[in-house]
């Protein structure tokens, strides 16, 4: 697992490599759809990470057959119990996104939820930024109390949501992007987590015919563990502006998600989770969106062995805007 | 009179059996040991006593600072049974949970993974050379770790 340890004196560093192979068969979908049937992909995700004194650093590649980018790059500052970076990261919006990331072995279900996929894949939440981050936490009652701000550049339509890439600095920012996260640890870290979060896009959607999208959203989250089962869930309220020279149009919707998990014995975890959309019927910015997954059921095994391999089996009904079908899929992850 | 031979018959049966589960517990009762689970840092260290619950965020990877030191934590792998003690009454995880977690987080908010030392001579001298940090380990492991002190009780009791 752990590929470099410390180098340098006041240095120390790890390296973690997360390769998975996934597959996925859809039937029952209508002849014309856009949707492939099949889907094959292989990605290794490297993850680096260094501290010396009070500064990080923290960079996450993926390589997949269809890309190779960075997910994050941050450099860090931490002070007592707050940490404030600067670089690619995560939009601190909810709970999924900032809990995992490209690395599948480290989420216990295959999918991600709809509503938290990543720009590349059809997602319709910016979930990368670019800019500054705060986070920490405070003592309140024996409990922590924490927060996570973030002021950044959002992505930008083209046409699908794209996030900044380091590799082309000069194109492809967005414009003024800014989340705030507040929870409460009743445990530590996450074994009881609830929280409320709020975040503010514009994001620029020229290659769509807008001027702009200017988007609010904001929920509430939860994340409750035993030895033996989890519940984490979240809700979203999403508010979308969509303008255009001629005029504007204001829509509204509700998407929220519960996951709960088993692990009856060490290896084995049985997962499912219930995704749902209210309120989207006619809306016009999730209509740019026609892939999105509006209400899923799921149910899935993951099976570790090997010391850090995973290999999961999940099945879902899906309901996108004018179709539905049932989805398998199989994943090996792995960590090294 | 056919019960009675029928249970004459069926005695032997049941005191087979009742001798097995006898040796079965008598097997068990061997393996639980009292262990005396303790909180450890280096002569030099000036770190004070902590929670439980302290300890359960020190080795989640959560920052905990005390006299402006911020605490980091050695993992102590090498007695089986002290690390299973320690999973099962101080982190309430197994082995593989733990171990995601640690991950888990620093793949959130970067930082470097606690070490775990599987040689009890590095371990000691890594605490004997660092006065930020602490460990765990058992009462008999302390009596053979010079320069390393106990501040405080972790776990009292069988280990099972």
């Amino acid at each position: 697992m752990l590929l470099a340890g410390p180098c340098l004196a006041g240095f120390s560093s790890d390296l973690l490599l997360f390769p998975q192979l996934e597959t996925s068969h859809r039937s029952g979908l209508d002849g014309y759809t856009h949707i492939d049937r099949n889907d094959h992909e292989a990605s290794a995700n490297i993850f680096a990470t260094g501290e010396s004194g009070a500064f990080r650093f923290l960079g996450e590649f993926l390589m997949t057959s269809d890309e190779q980018e960075f997910e994050r790059l941050q450099l860090g500052w931490s002070y007592k119990r707050h940490l404030f970076w600067l670089g690619l990261f995560h939009n601190p919006i909810g709970y999924w996104n900032t809990s995992y990331h490209h690395g599948a072995y480290l989420q216990t279900s295959i999918s991600r939820p709809a509503v938290v996929e990543f720009e590349d894949k059809g997602g319709i939440l910016p979930t990368h930024e670019a800019g500054l981050l705060a986070e920490g936490e405070f003592d309140l009652a024996g409990r922590a109390l924490g927060y996570k701000f973030a002021l950044a550049s959002g992505p930008r339509f083209d046409p699908k949501l794209k996030h900044w890439d380091v590799f082309k600095p000069g194109k492809g920012l967005g414009n003024t992007s800014v989340t705030f996260n507040l929870y409460g640890d009743t445990g530590a870290a996450h074994q009881g987590r609830t929280g409320v979060f709020v975040s503010y896009q514009e994001i620029p959607a020229a290659a769509l015919g807008y001027d702009e999208v200017r988007q609010v959203s904001s929920g509430f989250y939860g994340n409750w563990e035993t030895f033996h089962w989890r519940w984490h869930g979240s809700a979203f309220f999403v508010q979308d502006k969509l303008e255009r020279p001629a005029g504007w149009r204001t829509d509204a919707f509700v998407n929220a998600f519960l996951q709960a998990e088993y692990t009856p014995y060490p290896r084995c975890t049985w997962y499912g989770r219930v995704e749902k959309t209210v309120r989207d019927r006619g809306d016009a910015y999730l209509a740019l969106f026609p892939q999105f997954v509006r209400d899923r059921l799921l149910g899935g095994l993951r099976y570790d062995f090997a010391g850090t391999s995973a290999l999961k089996v999940e099945l879902s009904a899906n309901h996108v805007r004018a179709d539905n079908y049932t989805q398998v899929m199989l994943q090996w992850s792995a960590m090294f | 009179m056919e019960r009675d031979v029928l249970m004459r018959r069926r005695r032997p049966i049941l005191l087979a059996l009742l001798a097995c589960l006898y040796v079965f517990n008598a097997h068990g009762a061997t393996q639980t040991r009292q262990t005396r689970l303790l909180l450890v840092c280096g002569m030099k260290s000036a770190i004070p006593a902590l929670s439980n619950a302290e300890v359960r965020k020190v080795f989640l990877g959560a920052p905990v600072e005390k006299n402006g030191v911020r605490i980091k934590p050695l993992r102590n792998v090498t007695d089986t049974q002290v690390t299973e003690v320690f999973l099962q009454k101080i982190v309430y995880m197994s082995a593989r949970k733990y171990e995601r977690q640690l991950v888990a987080r620093v793949f959130r908010q970067g930082g470097v993974i606690p070490k775990a030392y599987e040689s009890f001579s590095d371990l000691v001298g890594a605490l004997q050379n660092s006065p930020a940090t602490v460990s765990y380990m058992s009462s008999d492991q302390l009596a053979q770790a010079p320069g390393v002190k106990s501040i405080g009780v972790l776990w009292d009791g069988p280990a099972r």
